[in-house]
């Protein structure tokens, strides 16, 4: 099969999800152990971040040390460190954002004046998972807001609200740098790409069952295979059709 | 998802990892040949490093195509202080999406060519910018930099030639504006990405107030080929004007979307009609964008026989741009398209230049009007009226860029006016035509 996973079943290559999103070769999210320009820099999106957790402490100073050595000035930290309170809260509170401020000795309205200016930055919780829809012209050609909203239909809520269940949130963004598989839809740190109306019941299901991680090989309805190291596994067992558009 | 689809016409130098997890990695890219540009260039004289890339005609592949060896010649040569090379990897242009295939399939291609760059111009920081949505493509990326420095090919003393070049990876947090290089400058340096007024130039001024080069991730792939083969080797593809090769996107209403590289000149309608399998479900085509949303809507008539190359899609009345085409079949609701690519635009606006601002939000406020049936002839007049006011009288060119669809849209596509606005308020939309 072709492609497998939410990539659709377009393409004429024989991979595995784990192999298209480079999921082996990345490994597993390091926090610890690098000193050089990157890893450190990469921002996660976790689905059960604690909006209380202390900033800034244990492996995250250690980040936190290594972004600011990489840049002649402070203030060119900002971005990361705002990214890095993003992580570790799931959104920027005004207080977060002071906290910043305060590592990098810049007034609290300078920060929060960047701050605002960046759209991916949340200023209040969202639901475990923060589904966005590119609507952008290139996959509305395609159907890109009808998917916008069967994504809100089944999941009960209005653009930017918590689902009930705690589960989702949905919103729209502008391009997603995905144009040739629309409709492309991120979800936490991952795309989801050809994703049409049909397929967003199954994808919502995925989601809450095994989050955002590559499921390679897993038939619906089985047990959780969840792996952030899957690319050695070469299991190429039909999935459940999914949100291809064939 | 992946790289979908290839064709037998396709030259593939930059893509030719694609689709191949192998070459993501240090040993793999090695397998390829991979780094061995890098030692020949820092072997070389830096001018004639500089000169061999300016013999390529390599242009610069995020949509000005300005030749890229030149760009590099304008770097002091004794400098007197830091300078950098910042990669623009903030790939935001609707209808783009071939740096996110370059970065996630071969992160080591752009990595060397980088390193290559920085090398020529004595700079000795190597900053990738990549945009926020990109947490893929960037753990990629970030994971070959920690592979390069581990393999002594990045940071202090690059294969024992006595060369320092740090690489840092670094995310924006999604602004669309920040890929215009001065935005991109100041989000680097922390600040809002708002473009700077130029003069001073990058090269004179630019981030951290130090000379500054920028270069797009397509650019900076195609390098490593050209130190290894030589500039002469560049040119047997392409036109005079437009040598080598370069990814096209495709977008849109065709049957095999996705991204294919091309000897610049390629017939146009080779690419839709061949390579992507012509219109989907047998219709036919109405408009092509050829460069991303901000460039000119060509009709299908102007599509017919035009060479996909810089100076023939300008010469046709459009831009080339970053090469990423958007086609729209006969069914296709324009208006509501053309409104759906001028309110991205009010949306990203960063705000400071007045008729920006003001201008984009006009615009799809009058287009929102027309779509929904309420348009008056005199909307359409005050709309040509506003883009006119916004076209080159701001810092950047975004607003230019929201002008350009709407522009050609009345232009081209007279019936649909006719259609929206024809003599009479509240004229309805035909039901048929209100899907895309």
């Amino acid at each position: 099969m072709k492609n497998p996973g939410w990539a659709g079943e377009t393409g004429e290559f024989d991979l595995t999800e784990s192999e298209v999103r480079g999921a082996g070769y990345v490994g597993p999210q390091p926090t610890e152990g690098w000193e050089h320009g990157g890893v450190n820099a990469v921002p996660y999106v976790h689905a059960d971040s604690d909006p209380d957790a202390p900033l800034f402490q244990g492996p995250y100073r250690k980040r936190l040390d290594t972004i600011m050595s990489r840049y002649p000035n402070k203030r060119a930290a900002l971005l990361p460190v705002l990214n890095l309170a993003h992580e570790i809260r799931g959104y920027l509170s005004q207080e977060s954002m002071d906290a910043v401020a305060h590592e990098l000795e810049e007034a609290p309205a300078a920060v929060r004046g960047v701050a605002t200016f960046y759209t991916m930055y949340n200023r209040r919780p969202v639901g475990r998972h923060l589904v966005q829809v590119c609507t952008n012209v290139a996959c509305n050609l395609c159907g890109g807001h009808e998917v916008f909203e069967a994504f809100l239909q089944h999941t009960g809520t209005e653009p930017g609200q918590i689902s009930e269940d705690g589960e989702f949130t949905v919103m729209e963004v502008e391009c997603l740098g995905a144009c040739g598989f629309p409709t492309a839809v991120q979800v936490n740190g991952r795309y989801f790409e050809n994703v049409d109306v049909a397929g967003v019941p199954d994808l919502l299901a995925r989601l809450k069952r095994h989050g955002v991680d590559p499921v390679d090989g897993a038939a619906e309805g089985a047990t959780s295979t969840s792996t952030s190291n899957g690319e050695g596994t070469k299991s190429k067992s039909k999935s459940k059709s999914t949100g291809g558009e064939g | 998802m992946a790289y979908p689809y290839t064709h037998e016409r396709e030259i593939r130098v930059l893509s030719r990892g694609f689709g191949d997890p192998a070459t993501r990695t240090l040993d793999g890219w090695r397998k390829l040949g991979g780094y061995e540009a890098l030692e020949k260039a820092l072997g070389m004289d830096r001018e004639e490093l500089i000169e061999e890339v300016k013999s390529s005609g390599l242009r610069g592949r995020g949509g000005a195509g300005f030749p890229t060896g030149v760009k590099w010649s304008f770097m002091p040569k004794e400098p007197k202080g830091p300078q950098y090379l910042l990669i623009n990897a903030d790939e935001s242009e609707p209808g783009a999406f071939k740096d996110r295939e370059l970065m996630r399939w071969t992160p080591h291609q752009m990595i060397e060519g980088a390193l290559i760059g920085a090398y020529a111009m004595r700079a000795q920081h190597v900053y990738i910018y990549v945009r926020g949505e990109f947490f893929e493509p960037a753990q990629i990326v970030g994971r070959a930099i920690e592979e390069a420095y581990a393999a002594g090919l990045a940071g202090k003393n690059i294969l024992d030639k006595g060369v320092d070049i740090e690489v840092t990876l670094h995310l924006g947090a999604g602004a669309y504006i920040c890929g215009e290089e001065t935005a991109l400058m100041n989000s680097l340096e922390g600040r809002r990405g708002q473009p700077r007024i130029k003069p001073p130039f990058p090269a004179v001024s630019g981030a951290f107030a130090k000379p500054t080069t920028i270069n797009n991730v397509e650019t900076l792939c195609a390098i490593p080929h050209i130190v290894k083969n030589g500039g002469a080797w560049f040119r047997q593809w392409g036109t005079e004007k437009s040598p080598g090769t370069k990814m096209f996107n495709v977008s849109g209403h065709v049957v095999r979307r996705g991204n294919y590289e091309l000897a610049l000149g390629f017939p146009m309608d080779d690419l839709i009609y061949d390579m992507c399998g012509g219109i989907r479900d047998g219709r036919k085509l109405k408009a092509v964008i050829p460069g991303g949303s901000s460039v000119p809507i060509l009709t299908a008539q102007e599509i017919e026989g035009l060479a996909a190359d810089y100076e023939s899609v300008a010469q046709a009345g459009s831009m080339l741009g970053t090469a990423s085409v958007i086609v729209m079949d006969d069914q296709t609701n324009m208006v509501r398209q053309v409104r759906r690519m001028v309110e991205f635009y009010a949306h990203e606006s960063c705000g400071q230049c007045t008729p920006c601002r003001e201008g984009t939000a006009w615009m799809a406020q009058i287009l929102r009007r027309i779509e929904a049936g309420q348009g008056t002839p005199e909307d359409v007049d005050t709309l040509l009226g506003v883009c006119k006011n916004v076209t080159g009288t701001t810092i950047c060119v975004l607003s230019d860029s929201a002008a350009a669809p709407v522009l050609s849209w009345i232009q081209k596509f007279p019936e649909d006016i006719d259609r929206l606005v024809g003599g009479r308020r509240g004229v309805q939309i035909p039901a048929g035509a209100a899907t895309a």
